[in-house]
């Protein structure tokens, strides 16, 4: 096992981009979870004497509209970053994969029942859903996880679905019917695996997405609320001041990217890791 | 086929059934009273009670149900209170906008993802992968109106070569039309581009591993053949399944572009009907949007039982 | 020979100042052309007077006018009243309106038209408002209309040629009713409305048939809407619009510093005032305490809010009023920024640090603003929660019985003639109910604002209320004056009358592209 594991890593690591954005990563989680001791000021302590100030020794990126330091905001900003982004996508993928596998192994009524809902949901422009249940809801952070979380399962069902539609026909699904295996023991063991890795390249593409669609939120009046530090709402901010301080949009602009991209760049390594036949190739 | 085609529409009914209900009923939620929200505070309580008859606030909600659905059954899509029109006029105007962009945009996505997606694919491991995967990576990473400001702030304020706001239709007038819609697109079209790149790449990946591509290379067909022929067309199976998804999110993402762009599409009223808690014209314009929606869902299904017959055997 | 050379030299010179003088004087309107203003809202209703409001006003007024205008120093002057008499002692009020003035409709502006449109507004809910001490009103001539009143009250004129002075036309109003009126600009402006489209905008073009001979200059004027203050920027820098209307100070700061031509005037009429008011229906709450508003008030340091929000356009004022202006008190203490004071204030009131938890509404557009004054209350130990709900929502929770509080911010007019807003019956500003207006004696100064005869007694009332509702009662807590709108041009758009005397005044009719 210790091994299989160990193998698993050198391929996982053998690109080095792979292991570069894992770092990312990896500093961005530290950033959240030791923000206090990453972060040089208080992010919620104002000045507004010292307002949209430029680089200094007090303040590496500057200070926002209210005199806060942005680094500061910035290294707060990626709690609500993966707080928002993983959760979101986890409640999604768990969601809507349970509902992708049933659907597409049993097929029939289930199958059709659970798909037009999931269509039904489709139809609707996701930004605008997500905008309207946080009118119904109010505006914080958990409402925000479920709305964004809600917004992607039939991302996940669907795709799901696509990928148990196209093995379910396969020898050794058959195979493991055939051999007595219950419909769960079937699904879990020999279609679930087999589906992973598109799964697991959604799954990191969507969190980035969630952390842009978190910024939309934000954008259109609708995301966290202040003033806690989110990346989206900083930018949007910033996007006021683009001409005056033009650090202050581009900074957390930059920590979007920067987070999107690692966690992309690492979903594709582990799926070129996860792909056994791909591993033989390298 | 036929019977098949048969099924799709019958489920699309159900679907547009299950859309009326959810957007009837998120509509009520939103806390307020929509009178007030819609004409201002400045308006009389008598005029607040007629408009609220009129709306038939103070009927039961099935009734207001019914009535809605029937009337939209009808072609009446009722009437906007904020925008004072009926809401038919006010989607004829709109959605030629949106759709215009919003095709567009998921053309170039499309045409664009899937090209760069068999490039990077077929020179896997390469400068030319490894440029386009990291350049798809960064688009898919950059907010869109993040993208939108720094363009418009290079390419209008500074440079001066494209309009910054505004929108006109190709028939109107040709030239304009495409000046004003290169940076709404570039934008729109963005996420769309890298995220079929990826798609696309790993789609190709997995079917250029697949027995009847090494069969096809085994038996001496030319590579280009093999991978355009065989790879490519098998691996647009799983982009298939995104197509809707692209022009769902082009229609109705594009609000926020829409915005920043000033251009008066089907986003904008959309986020404007929910601000301002515009019973009928959120109801019915979701309602509308799901049905193109549906609509285009019908189309690629059919797309896709076509381009895997086992799908059509269900 | 020199002192000839020197002679001519001087001759030359002269000739050359005289060449250049001409080009540099007064230059004649130039006709022609469209001006395009960038407007910060989409308009859901404009033209129908009772729903009011600066921006509907301001967009309307191409096409409709008022019977009277503001001139420079703030005093009423007759436009389609072209004069206007008042008799305070015999409680009347005659005007003498314009003659051959049409509607955009063909209908005739005259005595009749003007009491059917005050008759409109009083159909639709201005009676007490503006109304209140009119005994009647009637055409006495063909362009005569004579006003009899039941009490003086300083405001009449204002009430009847400006507030109420919007000359719609009444023919127009018949036809497509209460609500049609919302949309439909028919007036007997220097322009006509062609479109209007509340996502886009306003198109007007111009009147041929207007009373002024030769005016208007402009083919027409195109108000386009924008709803993102950036996206008004761009159309503005991109050169689609020679005006943009009402920008916040921030973007004002930026376009100043490229050079555009600032239109703003401190000393323009009714200037906004923003604050926070208190309401509170409910006697437990912590805001129906006199301690916690105090303590509240002492607590925002309101230059450095000024600085932030209304910076180089703003200025801090402890009351309603602007300082030297009429209604000014120098005598208010007020609540200087005293974060000490406030912590006192706060334990006098029997709050530890944390324990005095108040609700705070806001608009999302004002975000930034409510993070501030949260960051200063939090400082001195009060808990803040924020709360988004529209205005129209917490206006309708004030309006009821239930205990209702919170603190909320207002923008509103300072001068005398708009503080029914605060102490009208009800009141659209605040809250009626946090304490016993009637018992605390303000609704009857208030009264004696709006009745006395003399300007000294009118004085002596508005000093009085003054500092009743501040330093006795601390009912709201004013921050800043802001000239209500600060414009910008490109500066080719002349005579425009922008912001010059009051807020809701331009010259549609005189304006001109200079190409």
């Amino acid at each position: 096992m210790l091994q299989k594991a160990r193998k698993f890593c050198t391929v996982l690591f053998s690109r080095k981009i792979v292991l570069v954005s894992a770092l990312v990563i990896l500093f961005f989680a530290i950033c959240a979870i030791a923000s206090p001791l990453m972060a040089p000021c208080d992010p919620y302590e104002q000045d507004l004497s010292r307002r949209l100030e430029g680089v200094s020794s007090e303040h590496w990126l500057g200070t926002d509209q209210l005199g806060r330091d942005l680094y500061s905001r910035i290294v707060y900003g990626s709690r609500v970053a993966f707080m928002v982004g993983i959760l979101a996508v986890i409640a999604a993928a768990v969601m809507g994969c349970a509902i992708g596998l049933v659907s597409g192994y049993f097929g029939g009524w289930v199958d059709q029942v659970l798909m037009r809902l999931m269509e039904a949901q489709m139809s609707i422009p996701p930004l605008i859903l997500a905008l309207a249940l946080v009118a119904v809801f109010g505006r914080s952070i958990p409402m925000l996880i479920f709305v964004l979380g809600v917004s992607a399962i039939p991302n996940f069902a669907r795709m799901m679905r696509g990928q148990v539609l196209s093995v379910r026909e396969m020898d050794y699904v058959a195979a493991s019917r055939i051999r007595g295996n219950s419909n769960t023991a079937t699904m879990v063991r020999h279609i679930l695996p087999n589906c992973i890795s598109p799964i697991i390249v959604i799954m990191t593409q969507s969190i980035g997405g969630s952390i842009l669609a978190e910024a939309s939120m934000s954008f259109l009046g609708a995301g966290i609320v202040p003033p806690t530090a989110s990346w989206g709402a900083m930018v949007n901010d910033g996007y006021s001041y683009i001409y005056d301080a033009p650090l202050f949009a581009l900074a957390p602009g930059v920590a979007i990217i920067l987070l999107v991209l690692a966690f992309n760049i690492f979903g594709d390594g582990l799926r070129d890791a996860l792909d056994p036949r791909l591993r033989g190739a390298l | 086929m036929g019977r098949f085609i048969l099924k799709r529409l019958w489920q699309t009914l159900i679907i547009l059934l299950l859309v009326s209900v959810v957007a009837f009923m998120l509509i009520q939620f939103i806390p307020g009273d929509p009178v007030y929200v819609m004409l201002g505070e400045n308006i009389s309580k008598e005029y607040h009670d007629t408009v609220y008859e009129s709306m038939g606030l103070n009927q039961p909600l099935t009734t207001q149900y019914f009535n809605w659905l029937g009337n939209m059954l009808r072609g009446d899509m009722g009437y906007s209170y904020h925008f004072r029109k009926n809401v038919n006029q006010l989607i004829a105007s709109r959605l030629p906008v949106t759709l215009t962009l919003g095709i567009i945009s998921a053309v170039v996505s499309v045409v664009l993802g899937v090209f760069f997606g068999a490039v990077t694919a077929v020179k896997r491991g390469t400068a030319t992968d490894t440029t386009l995967t990291v350049l798809a990576n960064i688009g898919l990473a950059t907010p869109s109106f993040w993208i939108a400001v720094l363009l418009v702030y290079i390419f209008s304020v500074k440079l001066g070569w494209l309009p910054a706001v505004g929108f006109t239709l190709p028939w109107v007038n040709f030239q304009k039309s495409i000046r004003q819609m290169i940076l709404p697109v570039i934008c729109m079209s963005m996420g769309g581009v890298a995220s079929y790149t990826r798609q696309m790449r790993s789609s190709m990946l997995e079917v250029i591993h697949q027995d009847y591509v090494r069969t096809a290379r085994s038996k001496g067909l030319p590579e280009n053949k093999v991978i355009w022929r065989y790879a490519v067309k098998n691996s647009l199976i799983p982009i298939l399944t995104m197509a809707s998804t692209t022009l769902r999110g082009c229609i109705g993402g594009s609000a926020i572009i829409e915005t920043m762009f000033n251009i008066v599409g089907m986003g904008q009223i959309m986020v404007i009907a929910i601000n301002y808690c515009d019973y009928q014209l959120l109801q019915s314009s979701l309602f509308f949007m799901a049905g193109i929606t549906c609509l285009c869902n019908l189309i690629v299904d059919i797309a896709y039982a076509y381009a895997d017959p086992r799908i059509r055997l269900e | 020979m020199k002192a000839i050379s020197r002679i001519l030299a001087l001759v030359l010179v002269l000739a050359m100042a005289l060449a250049i003088v001409p080009a540099t004087a007064e230059e004649a309107p130039q006709r022609g052309g469209t001006v395009t203003i960038a407007f910060p809202a989409s308009l859901t209703n404009i033209g129908f007077p009772v729903a009011g409001g600066v921006q509907p006003l301001w967009a309307s007024k191409p096409a409709i006018e008022m019977l009277a205008r503001y001139d420079e120093n703030g005093q009423i002057k007759g436009w389609l009243a072209k004069e206007i008499l008042v008799d305070s002692d015999n409680l009347e009020v005659t005007l003498k309106l314009q003659e051959g003035v049409k509607y955009h409709d063909g209908t005739p502006f005259n005595a009749q038209a003007v009491c059917d449109v005050w008759q409109i507004y009083i159909d639709n809910g201005s009676a007490s408002a503006y109304f209140g001490n009119v005994d009647s009103f009637e055409a006495a001539g063909e362009y005569e209309v004579k006003v009899k009143l039941n009490e003086w009250r300083t405001s009449t004129v204002g009430n009847l040629c400006i507030e109420c002075g919007v000359m719609i036309s009444p023919t127009e109003f018949k036809r497509v009713g209460l609500e049609g009126i919302y949309g439909s600009v028919v007036g007997t402006g220097p322009f006509k409305m062609s479109r209007y489209d509340i996502a886009e905008g306003i198109e007007y073009v111009r009147n041929e048939d207007y009373w002024i001979e030769g005016q208007p200059y402009l083919d027409g004027i195109n108000i386009l809407f924008f709803t993102e203050e950036s996206t008004g920027e761009n159309i503005f820098n991109t050169g689609d619009a020679q005006v943009i209307f009402g920008v916040s100070a921030n973007l004002a700061r930026r376009l100043e510093r490229n050079g555009f031509e600032k239109i703003c005037n401190n000393a323009c009429i009714s200037p906004t005032m923003t604050g926070i008011y208190f309401a509170s229906g409910n006697q437990d709450d912590p805001i129906s305490k006199l301690e916690v508003r105090q303590a509240f008030s002492y607590a925002l340091d309101k230059q450095a809010l000024c600085d932030t929000f209304a910076s180089g356009v703003g200025f801090v004022s402890e009351q309603l009023a602007i300082p030297g202006s009429k209604e000014y008190n120098p005598d208010v203490k007020g609540y200087p920024y005293d974060p000490e004071k406030a912590k006192a204030k706060l334990q006098e009131a029997g709050y530890g640090p944390g324990e005095c938890t108040i609700t705070l509404y806001y608009q999302p557009v004002n975000e930034d603003m409510f993070v501030a004054v949260k960051g200063m209350l939090e400082k001195v130990g009060f808990n803040v929660v924020g709360d988004t709900r529209t205005g129209n929502v917490s206006r309708n929770m004030v309006g009821t019985t239930d205990p209702w509080t919170c603190c909320a911010f207002f923008w509103a007019p300072t001068t005398v003639e708009t503080w029914h807003l605060f102490f009208g019956n009800p009141p659209i500003v605040y809250a009626i109910n946090t304490i016993d207006m009637e018992a605390a004696g303000i609704f009857d100064c208030y009264n004696r604002c709006l009745t006395s005869k003399t300007a000294e007694e009118q004085k002596a009332a508005m000093m009085e209320l003054q500092v009743l509702c501040t330093d006795e009662y601390c009912l709201y807590t004013p921050m800043f004056d802001t000239p209500a709108l600060i414009n910008f041009s490109d500066g080719t758009v002349r005579d425009h009358g922008m912001a010059q005397t009051w807020v809701c005044e331009w010259t549609p009719e005189a304006m001109w592209l200079a190409q």
